[in-house]
């Protein structure tokens, strides 16, 4: 079977689940939604049966899992919003549209040669940096639930920040094959870019008051620098570096101060500072084995007042555990293993440097991301209030990870396309 | 680059799988810990998704607790209402949103939610939870009389005090009535109406359950149980003769009668009884020793918490009290005898105890296990438990037992307990007036138990600030509650 | 709808979305499986193997015309496997004393419609007759690859 076929029956496997989880939500919760908005599941299939097509024409070698494991991780979200509040759903909705409209204007337009934008990296890397410090700006910056992340336009919210992430991966992928060789010597004086990064994560973790920020621009940058030199005394002082600096940001820091105290022991406020953490907690562990079923969790007093603030953003893992139970909860995490091990198998299977630069950026932010956000709900790490790819509700998120997926299919597209061995085999 | 690429991605997988590991424990091992806080709003929520089963009174009629549906945002509620509120509100208690539970609401919440291990249940409730249907608890029937309750509480109006009354033969509880009394339906939208309530006591403690928790001064109730050590030892009988002089020498003092004026003279014991004259029994007492009488005590089942089905917090033992806690004399002279003998020293008690000593005189010395639970029921209406008599242990020979019921009917036939006289049917109690000295303050008590012949109801009745005896305060509600209860014996 | 009704229909739902969850994770996991037994770069075959995969077809060679590493007139054969030109030792074809070659600088790479080369990322480039590349080239019999200071002859 040809890999464009095997990608259509999976993400017809992905339609039926959609279906069998929206239908779920309308039966139980028929008080509150309308059928008509059972139609969303419809609108949702047709969209990626769009998305399948563009791959058909622009990347028909690309790897076939991809496209529905993004496709199954966006309808689970969806399904969770709107059984959560009807109206993100619907704006969810459109985010997605925007997404796979941003997805197949990228494939299209790097469907010959990619790596044209390696000659552009300085460009994206000057762009990332600008887009980070957007927040920073007054008038246009906003913070939002106590980080400075987003960027007000009147209609248009955003964070710059999701995008950053992609625009410096492409540009360290393009620096670092460029200057690996270099960079593996080890000399004093090559070290200072790797100082510069560092300075750059550190103040964008001041800047956004944001520890989770901060620790996925800089863990992404230590994993391509590995990658690329075989250094582990990189990794090593570079992970010094950034809990020095970490640390230094909690001295200073109030809220990473709280954020860190409230991670060791949430109990001591649990109705103000740790109340957030202990409650989504408590809807993971009512969930057990089986959860409670899509629609019938409970998120909401007896009065309709909702438990958790930041439910579908930050917290929608805790919603997603409670409904689906143990069972669905790591079935959800497979899925996040596996997109990660695709993505990583491109970074294997292509051949010039660059691109597999790019594809361990990709797949790794994709990782770190969700360890960052999802680690936090568990309380294996400090929480931070970042989104769970494509899970989240979210525009910026969203629409950055369709980004993701365009580059990630973009380049298994050219590995598959140059190694016949593997092409015959898919 | 491809070995540190497999590194990385060994990473980043090992990441996700401790994603993994972690889900698993706060879903498995975690969730247990988790429910039982009580800041855990889920469960807060959750316990009202729950149908809690029904509680009926001893009629199989009378709901005590059962719950109103509401539908908020798609998802259905149940929450608990207390038709007859203040009727059993101590016993049934309440459970409130804040998750606060007291009384039986609390003690049996297992069977109430269905989280009970009883095989039949288990099965039901993991097959609701599987298909995610309305989890339904048990249902539970209780053995009190709420017409003899109703009549208890009418009785106990605006006094401070506590009647509790059990059948003998089986340990069922008929009545357990504490006064002020409270709504729990309040307990969940309007604390303060509780908080407010008022009595002829300060403070009035209306949540205070007096029949299980109150402890109080027996005074001559507790003479039965001096009597009881002093025959069942065999060292005195009824024919035992004393000479009255109208006080008692104790360390060189003298501890007078109730009334000094006239000694009684030559008597035996029961006209000791019939009389109560204290000096007797601080002569008893003397001869005895405090630590036989004590021993005495805990054969009736003092110096442990009544052995009902309400939470541990909220019984109390009775015995000899120190400083706020139970203590049990070591040596003779910690503890003065004659005092002890007629229920004073520093002797507490609580009215399930008195019923207690009550009930095991009517039952030829055997004490049984108090219960309020007669049986719980599944929700098809299959029964899942039956409480079924339980003799804790044989307190008395029923020899002494028939001795012990011939004094305590003289008492009622002419002596102190007239006032609980019923019209054809033979009575026997004890009356008990505890003086604090102060005019108005006395705690008075009665304990009684009836028909003589084939006891069915065993009484014990204790007001707090009286002015008046015993008999004539604590001895014609005992009548009165007697009455209801033995016509209902009688239909 | 009766509440048992709609239970049951809950049920159903509940089960076939986490058994349909699992189906799709279990297709991915068997054709990742599966993958892992298919020839990779990574992985070396057996001779036998290669013959038999169809891998040790002879797709081109290379002839060497001027160089200061590599002796002229010798002859470098292109199989399905892609072979890389660069001035360190992990290249398969080595230019250690070429000065002006880069350390990885250029790719032949066989594909189904034949041998294309690319430039790499190299300093100085890569010339395909004369002209430098910008872009992957397919390589016709006779081009005349230019690589540092050295130049190589594409024969079928």
């Amino acid at each position: 079977m040809s890999a464009r076929n095997r990608e259509l029956l999976n993400l017809i496997v992905v339609g039926m689940i959609t279906v069998a989880g929206f239908a779920s939500v309308y039966i139980a919760r028929q008080a509150e939604v309308s059928s008509a908005s059972l139609s969303y599941a419809g609108i949702f299939l047709g969209l990626y049966l769009v998305a399948h097509i563009v791959t058909r024409i622009c990347v028909p070698n690309a790897d076939p899992y991809l496209l529905p494991m993004a496709g199954l991780l966006t309808a689970i979200g969806v399904t969770e919003i709107y059984r959560l509040n009807p109206d993100d759903a619907f704006r969810q909705g459109m985010w997605i549209v925007v997404g796979v409209a941003l997805f197949s204007f990228v494939l299209f337009v790097l469907r010959r040669d990619y790596r044209r934008l390696e000659s552009y990296k300085y460009l994206f890397g000057l762009t990332a940096l600008v887009l980070l410090l957007l927040p920073a700006l007054p008038k246009i910056g906003t913070t939002v639930n106590g980080a400075r992340l987003w960027v007000d336009l009147g209609p248009l919210q955003f964070q710059p920040g999701e995008f950053a992430k992609i625009m410096l991966i492409v540009f360290l992928a393009g620096y670092l094959r460029e200057k690996r060789e270099v960079l593996a010597q080890g000399r004093p004086k090559d070290l200072g870019p790797l100082l510069v990064i560092w300075g750059g994560a550190m103040l964008v973790l001041f800047q956004t008051n944001d520890l989770g920020s901060g620790l996925l621009y800089f863990g992404v940058f230590l994993a391509m620098l590995y990658v690329a030199t075989a250094r582990l005394t990189y990794v090593a002082i570079g992970g010094v570096l950034f809990v020095a600096g970490a640390v230094g940001v909690y001295q200073v820091v109030g809220r990473v101060q709280e954020r860190v105290s409230i991670w060791l022991d949430p109990w001591s406020d649990p109705h103000r500072d740790g109340y957030q953490i202990i409650q989504s907690l408590y809807s993971i562990a009512n969930g057990g084995y089986p959860g409670t079923g899509l629609g019938q969790g409970t998120f909401s007093t007896t009065g309709g007042d909702p438990l958790i603030p930041y439910l579908n953003t930050d917290f929608i893992y805790s919603a997603l555990a409670q409904e689906l139970g143990l069972i669905g909860a790591c079935a959800l995490l497979l899925v996040y293993m596996l997109f990660v091990a695709r993505g990583f198998r491109i970074a294997l299977l292509t051949e010039d440097g660059f691109s597999k630069l790019a594809a361990v950026g990709l797949t790794f932010t994709f990782a770190l991301q969700t360890f960052i956000i999802v680690g936090g709900i568990l309380r294996l790490i400090p929480l931070t209030g970042i989104t769970l790819p494509f899970v989240s509700y979210g525009g910026s998120s969203v629409v950055a990870n369709f980004v993701l997926l365009a580059g990630l299919l973009l380049i298994s597209h050219r590995a598959n396309s140059l190694s016949p061995q593997t092409e015959r085999g898919s | 680059m491809n070995s540190q690429i497999s590194r990385v991605a060994l990473a980043a997988l090992a990441m996700l799988i401790a994603l993994v590991v972690a889900t698993t424990y706060w879903q498995t091992w975690a969730v247990a810990g988790l429910e039982d806080r009580q800041d855990n709003a889920i469960q807060r929520v959750a316990q009202f998704t729950i149908k809690r089963g029904v509680i009926y009174a001893g009629d199989g009629r009378t709901v005590l607790a059962t719950n109103k549906q509401r539908r908020v945002k798609g998802r259905t509620f149940y929450f608990r209402r207390y038709p007859s509120r203040g009727l059993f509100a101590h016993t049934v208690g309440y459970a409130t949103q804040q998750r606060s539970r007291v009384g039986l609401e609390q003690s049996l919440n297992d069977y109430l939610t269905g989280a009970n291990s009883n095989l039949n249940t288990v099965l039901n409730t993991t097959l609701d939870k599987l298909r995610g249907v309305t989890i339904k608890g048990n249902n539970v029937v209780l053995t009190v009389d709420p017409r003899a309750q109703r009549v208890a509480l009418a009785a106990l109006a605006g006094q401070c005090g506590a009647i509790f009354a059990v059948a003998p033969r089986t340990g069922a509880i008929l009545v357990s009535a504490s006064s002020p009394t409270y709504d729990p339906n309040a307990a969940e939208r309007n604390f303060k109406l509780i908080e407010r309530i008022r009595g002829a006591c300060n403070p009035a403690s209306p949540l205070l359950n007096r029949a299980t928790n109150g402890r109080y001064v027996p005074g001559s109730t507790f003479k039965v149980v001096t009597a009881a050590a002093a025959i069942d030892s065999g060292r005195y009988s009824l024919a035992s003769t004393f000479n009255d002089l109208g006080y008692c020498i104790e360390y060189g003092r003298r501890v007078n009668n109730y009334d000094t004026s006239t000694p009684f003279g030559f008597v035996n014991f029961v006209q000791a009884m019939q009389h109560s004259i204290n000096s007797v029994f601080c002569d008893i007492g003397k001869k005895l020793g405090p630590q036989l009488l004590v021993e005495y005590t805990k054969r009736f089942g003092f110096y442990s918490p009544p052995p009902i089905e309400t939470p541990s917090n909220e019984r109390v033992a009775s015995g000899l009290y120190r400083g706020g806690r139970l203590f049990e004399p070591k040596n003779p002279f910690q503890v003065d005898p004659g005092r002890l003998a007629f229920g004073q020293e520093r002797l507490q008690v609580t009215p399930v105890q008195m019923a207690m000593v009550a009930a095991a005189v009517a039952a030829g010395g055997a004490v049984l296990r108090p219960h309020f639970v007669d049986r719980i029921l599944a929700t098809g209406g299959r029964v899942v438990t039956r409480t079924k008599p339980k003799e804790l242990r044989q307190a008395i020979k029923p020899s002494t037992a028939a001795a012990l019921t011939t004094m305590m009917e003289a008492v009622v036939s002419g002596g102190t307990g007239t006032a609980a006289q019923i019209p054809g049917i033979r009575v026997a109690g004890k009356t008990g007036t505890a003086e604090t000295g102060v005019n108005g303050r006395n705690t008075t008590s009665f304990i009684a138990f009836a028909p003589v012949e084939r006891p069915q109801v065993a009484i014990a009745v204790i007001l707090e600030n009286q002015s008046g005896t015993g008999g004539k305060t604590a001895a014609p509600i005992a009548r009165i509650v007697m009455e209801a209860l033995l016509r209902r014996g009688r239909t | 709808m009766s509440s048992v009704a709609v239970e049951e229909a809950l049920l159903a739902l509940k089960i076939a979305f986490l058994v349909l969850l699992y189906l799709f994770i279990w297709r991915i996991v068997r054709s990742a499986s599966r993958d892992v037994r298919l020839p990779q770069e990574s992985f070396m075959l057996a001779p036998q193997d290669a013959a038999a995969a169809g891998l040790g077809r002879q797709t081109g060679k290379l002839v060497v015309l001027k160089s200061s590493t590599l002796a002229p007139g010798s002859e470098h054969f292109l199989d399905s496997a892609p072979l890389t030109a660069g001035r360190t030792s992990d290249n398969d074809l080595e230019l250690a004393s070429d000065g002006f070659a880069s350390a990885n600088h250029a790719r032949f790479q066989p594909r189904r419609d034949g041998v294309w080369v690319e430039d790499v990322g190299s300093t100085n480039g890569t010339f395909v007759n004369g002209a430098r590349l910008s872009r992957p080239r397919k390589l016709a019999t006779g081009d005349v690859i230019r690589i540092g200071e050295t130049d190589l002859r594409f024969e079928r």
